[in-house]
């Protein structure tokens, strides 16, 4: 279905950004593309990835240069930001990793963010500097804790020691905007233990910070050892405290927040999630990689041969869809924007779908209005800031209130796209 | 036909001790069904009837046998399996002259074989006991048809071992319908007297009503008259089945079979009725009719997936072909509008339930089941209240009346301690027991039907290791200490929360009713205190404390769909909920109230 836009977009829409064009699906202005390797897979860990091993590189590389072309219609060019993620991209051989960086150059103009994911265990400076020589920009280094006993539960491959050199070297060889993930919730975490984390990755200097809790999915070690009881999900009032002084430590360094888990400097907020928290369109390119484009979302099949197969045959890859209209595709809308701590533009929200937010989801927003987990002024409608983290309450009602009409139709299992 | 070549005859036999399957044999044997046909419980219609494994709906079915060169017609009037059916099993009884009272040769006695042996044995019908699976390795075949002399006072060598499975004893079973049970009496030239024992609801016919004719004839084209309900119809047709539908221009005395006189609404077909002709009337009806009476009542509020017009639909359409079932609109503050719904009892009202779920496709939220009060005012104004929301002033009140019930149980002897305990906690009185055999014995009591309408069979079941079975019969409506007492969620009176209870037991009722609902409603973003009341007097009180955490702070990349879906389950597992203020309440725990024996 992705196959050959509409002729209109290509033609209308020649100047990215020009407003005159505005048609109801523009062309997305991020990408995102995934890098399915990893030298060893995190015990918490449920996304795509693979042990990478040498040979894999060049078929990949050369099924994304054919992923990313099928795209070319769709994608701004430059794009308003790239991200790289994974799996862990940095474990790309130097010469692979090149390839990559120069597949993406096209889309990358001087004001592009431009970010790589990167795991601490893999920087050295020769690659460090073979990212920014690539255009890198920002860098999201994938800590998750400072703690040796929380690293080992993680199963993550670097140490404390190694988190902050690899921070060092990328900033030396002149990434300007970096980012660390730390992660709270980890069984055997302490408040104490978490506030020393946050403290190592301020000190350091980090633009942006993100917050992530745990979650024991299922399908990994780590929600094994949880149903198994060798492992105990880290108790609810501590995630909350984890969460309340994430927030404190932030601000104190002066890392405002602007989404539910993520804090920045002034004009560091990372502009590639913000498309996904403004429900804008995006291409993802890659096994496992989502896409939002025309309308429909898609999740390649996470299959790196099924993938590359499908691509190199000259057929779209594998994937499941589904296009969303109406009423679900509003609360969808909502339900990214209040991760947001400026919340829902209602005007800009009103101009999108023709109808006031609160007029759209008239129970849930009256409902929680009264309860005083939404803010709601004539412009914005937002989290109460104590409800951050029961926002599931919120967004489900919201959610549910949007499933009326307009179900998003699911286009099968593994259709061709 | 002859009377002295007709039998009317039912089975009388506990749920699950071959009932139906004794029934395909005859069937079977005298060529109804061929073997091809054959397929278990012929006489079951309806899918939800087979799971459960009970019989619902009563229906007859006519055969030819023929013994020694004679031809005779078997009419095998079916008959509702539940306790809750009690008055539609006596009529079914009544259209008969004898029945086979079947028991499991590896159960033995249950208390349902008793209260339908003695209600034939009051109806004046004929018994031919049968000990039924003994082909099974667990069958004690003479202990049982010891247990069944007990019962009936009959010689335990008159009873014929069986299997219906295997078809043992079954010639020598048709032999005996022949040989043992009387041909119907009645006079064929008296006025015309028949009886109403069963209706079923057809889209294309109307009512079609299942009649024994005791007195007279009926012809197709004949005006008649329901005595009871005096309404007045044409018959368009007549017919038995065999088992198929076949139509006769007329039945005469002693003969069963169907009617269908463009009745359009199941409700004017009263069970139990006379029905006579309009114009030469017989003057005094059969004895023993009495209108649908409904003990149980709960209920229904059209659930969030469910519009209150479609619910008003789904209920007309089943009470089509459910008589007993009875529905008025009714509005909480709390719930809505909706619907008081009137039961036989608890499984009639599960199985409306379920076919409101299953068969209309609409969701319910459903109330605690209660039972019909009977309130008497200062005024000497009597009132029946089915509804703790509907209870007047209590500074008006002199007196409220609750249903009595006579209950049998059959219980193992060594159990005998712990039933008692369990009587005694619901307030029962003992009248008596009596030994069936060494091991197993009839207690009969009287309970507040109120305290055994929800989870009573489910204890007893659990206090006598399964083996203890139980039936009913309404006494009447009898005076007690009987309060309201009422539920409040988030200082709001919930009114389909309320409950009639006994006046000592309203302090550990409310809270256990509070202890269930602090489990059974989820944390909210703020603290939901929840108090139970008697009259302006809180008696319990407990809080269920904000939830502290409820976020999806994992990143999903750019997975919106993920993050969506996840958003979704966490709600669709509170599809059975209702907002009551800005507090969600599960369906569960609407019903949960009753179950307070829980821990």
């Amino acid at each position: 279905m992705l196959r050959g836009y509409p002729k209109r977009y290509c033609s209308m829409e020649s100047e990215p950004g020009n407003k005159k064009s505005a048609t109801i699906f523009p062309r997305a202005r991020a990408l995102y593309v995934h890098v399915p390797f990893c030298r060893r897979k995190c015990s918490y860990c449920d996304f795509y990835s693979l042990a990478a091993c040498p040979g894999q590189e060049g078929p990949y590389l050369e099924a994304l240069a054919a992923d990313l072309a099928r795209h070319d219609g769709g994608l701004a060019r430059p794009c308003r930001s790239v991200f790289v993620g994974g799996g862990t991209p940095t474990v790309l051989p130097a010469r692979a990793l090149g390839g990559l960086l120069a597949l993406l150059r096209p889309y990358v103009g001087p004001a592009t963010e431009f970010t790589v994911e990167a795991n601490p265990g893999t920087i050295t400076a020769a690659l460090a500097a073979a990212l920014v020589e690539g255009g890198v920009n920002r860098v999201s280094l994938g800590v998750q804790s400072f703690a040796a006993d929380e690293l080992a539960v993680l199963g993550r491959i670097h140490s404390r020691a190694q988190a902050r050199r690899a921070f060092q070297l990328l900033r030396h060889a002149g990434v300007a905007n970096l980012s660390i993930d730390l992660m709270y919730g980890t069984p055997g975490q302490t408040l104490e233990s978490w506030r020393g984390s946050l403290t190592e990755a301020t000190a350091l200097g980090a633009d942006h910070l993100s917050c992530y809790c745990l979650t024991l999915e299922p399908a990994t070690p780590l929600g094994r050892d949880c149903r198994a009881g060798r492992i105990h999900e880290m108790d609810e009032a501590l995630q909350r405290d984890c969460y309340d002084a994430a927030i404190d430590h932030a601000a104190a360094a002066g890392l405002k927040q602007y989404e539910l888990s993520n804090f920045a400097r002034p004009h560091r907020q990372c502009v590639h999630n913000l498309t996904y928290w403004h429900n804008e369109p995006y291409v993802g390119v890659g096994p496992g990689a989502a896409g939002y484009l025309d309308g429909r979302r898609w999740t390649n099949r996470a299959n790196l041969e099924a993938w590359a197969r499908a691509l190199c045959a000259g057929h779209a890859p594998p994937a499941r869809g589904e296009r969303l209209t109406g009423r679900a595709l509003m609360a969808e809308t909502v339900m990214l924007a209040l991760r947001l701590t400026r919340g829902l533009d209602r005007r800009a929200f009103a101009r999108r779908f023709g109808s006031d937010v609160a007029e759209v989801f008239p129970r849930s927003i009256a409902r929680h209005q009264a309860v005083g987990s939404l803010v709601v002024t004539p412009g914005r409608v937002r989290l109460a800031r104590e409800y951050y983290f029961t926002s599931n309450a919120v967004l489900s009602d919201l959610v549910a209130e949007g499933a009326g009409e307009g179900q998003g139709k699911t286009t099968g299992g593994d259709t061709k796209q | 036909m002859d009377q002295k070549y007709i039998r009317n005859f039912s089975i009388i036999a506990h749920i699950d001790h071959g009932k139906s399957t004794l029934a395909d044999r005859v069937l079977l044997l005298t060529g109804a069904i061929s073997t091809r046909d054959f397929r278990d419980q012929v006489l079951d219609s309806m899918d939800l009837e087979r799971e459960r494994g009970i019989t619902i709906k009563a229906s007859a079915v006519s055969v030819d046998y023929e013994l020694d060169g004679v031809k005779y017609l078997l009419n095998l009037i079916d008959t509702p399996g539940h306790v809750d059916f009690h008055y539609e099993v006596s009529r079914a009884l009544k259209a008969c002259e004898g029945a086979l009272l079947v028991v499991d040769a590896g159960q033995g006695v249950e208390a349902q074989t008793v209260a339908n042996a003695h209600l034939a044995k009051a109806n004046g019908l004929t018994l031919v006991p049968i000990v039924n699976k003994i082909d099974l390795p667990a069958a004690r075949p003479e202990d049982t048809a010891m247990e069944i002399e007990k019962l009936i006072h009959r010689p335990a060598e008159d009873c014929i071992f069986a299997s219906a499975k295997t078809g043992q004893g079954i010639q020598e079973m048709m032999r005996a319908i022949v040989e043992q049970l009387p041909p119907p009496a009645g006079d064929p030239t008296a006025p015309t007297r028949a009886l109403i024992f069963d209706s079923t609801y057809d889209d294309y016919r109307g009512v079609i009503v299942y009649i024994r004719v005791v007195d007279g004839k009926i012809s197709v084209g004949d005006k008649i008259r329901t005595m009871g309900t005096g309404d007045v119809y044409n018959v368009g047709e007549l017919g038995k089945f065999r088992p198929a539908a076949t139509h006769v221009s007329v039945l005469t005395a002693g003969e069963v079979g169907y009617l269908v006189a463009n009745i359009r609404s199941i409700a004017a077909v009263h069970v139990g009725d006379t029905i006579t002709h309009a114009a030469a009337p017989a003057t005094e009806a059969l004895a023993g009719y009495r209108p649908p009476q409904q003990m149980v009542f709960c209920d229904f509020y059209p659930g969030p997936e469910t519009q209150f017009p479609e619910l008003r639909d789904a209920l007309s359409k089943l009470q089509l072909n459910d008589a007993a079932l009875t529905f008025v609109p009714i509005s909480s503050e709390a719930l809505g509008f909706g619907f008081r719904c009137g039961f036989l009892g608890m499984l009639h009202m599960e199985i409306v339930q379920e076919r409101l779920e299953r068969e209309h496709g609409v969701d319910v939220v459903q109330t605690a089941p209660t039972v019909p009060y009977q309130v008497q005012l200062r005024d000497q104004s009597v009132h029946e209240v089915d509804s703790a929301g509907d209870l007047p002033d209590p500074s008006h009140i002199e007196e409220i009346r609750e249903p009595v019930v006579r209950v049998d149980l059959i219980v193992p002897s060594d159990a005998i301690g712990a039933v008692m305990q369990l009587a005694e906690d619901r307030r029962a009185t003992y009248k008596s027991t009596e030994y069936l055999s060494a091991d197993r014995v009839i207690l009969a009591y009287t309970f507040p039907l109120a305290e055994i309408i929800y989870d009573f069979y489910d204890k007893l079941k659990s206090c006598t290791r399964g083996y203890g079975t139980m039936d009913y019969e309404l006494l009447g409506f009898f005076p007690d200490d009987l309060v309201k007492l009422d539920i409040l969620v988030n200082s709001q009176r919930v009114d389909a929360l309320a409950v009639i209870c006994h006046r000592t037991k309203a302090d550990a009722r409310g809270r256990k009713i509070i202890g269930r609902l602090r489990k059974e409603i989820d944390r909210h973003l703020f603290e939901i205190p929840l108090q139970a009341a008697i009259g302006g007097k809180i008696i319990a009180r407990e809080s269920i404390k904000p939830m502290r955490t409820n976020v999806l702070a994992k990143c999903y990349g750019g997975d919106v769909t993920r993050k969506r879906k996840l958003l979704e389950k966490q709600k669709a597992g509170k599809r059975r909920m209702k907002m009551v203020g800005n507090v969600e309440i599960p369906q569960k725990a609407f019903m949960a109230i009753l179950e307070v024996d829980d821990d």
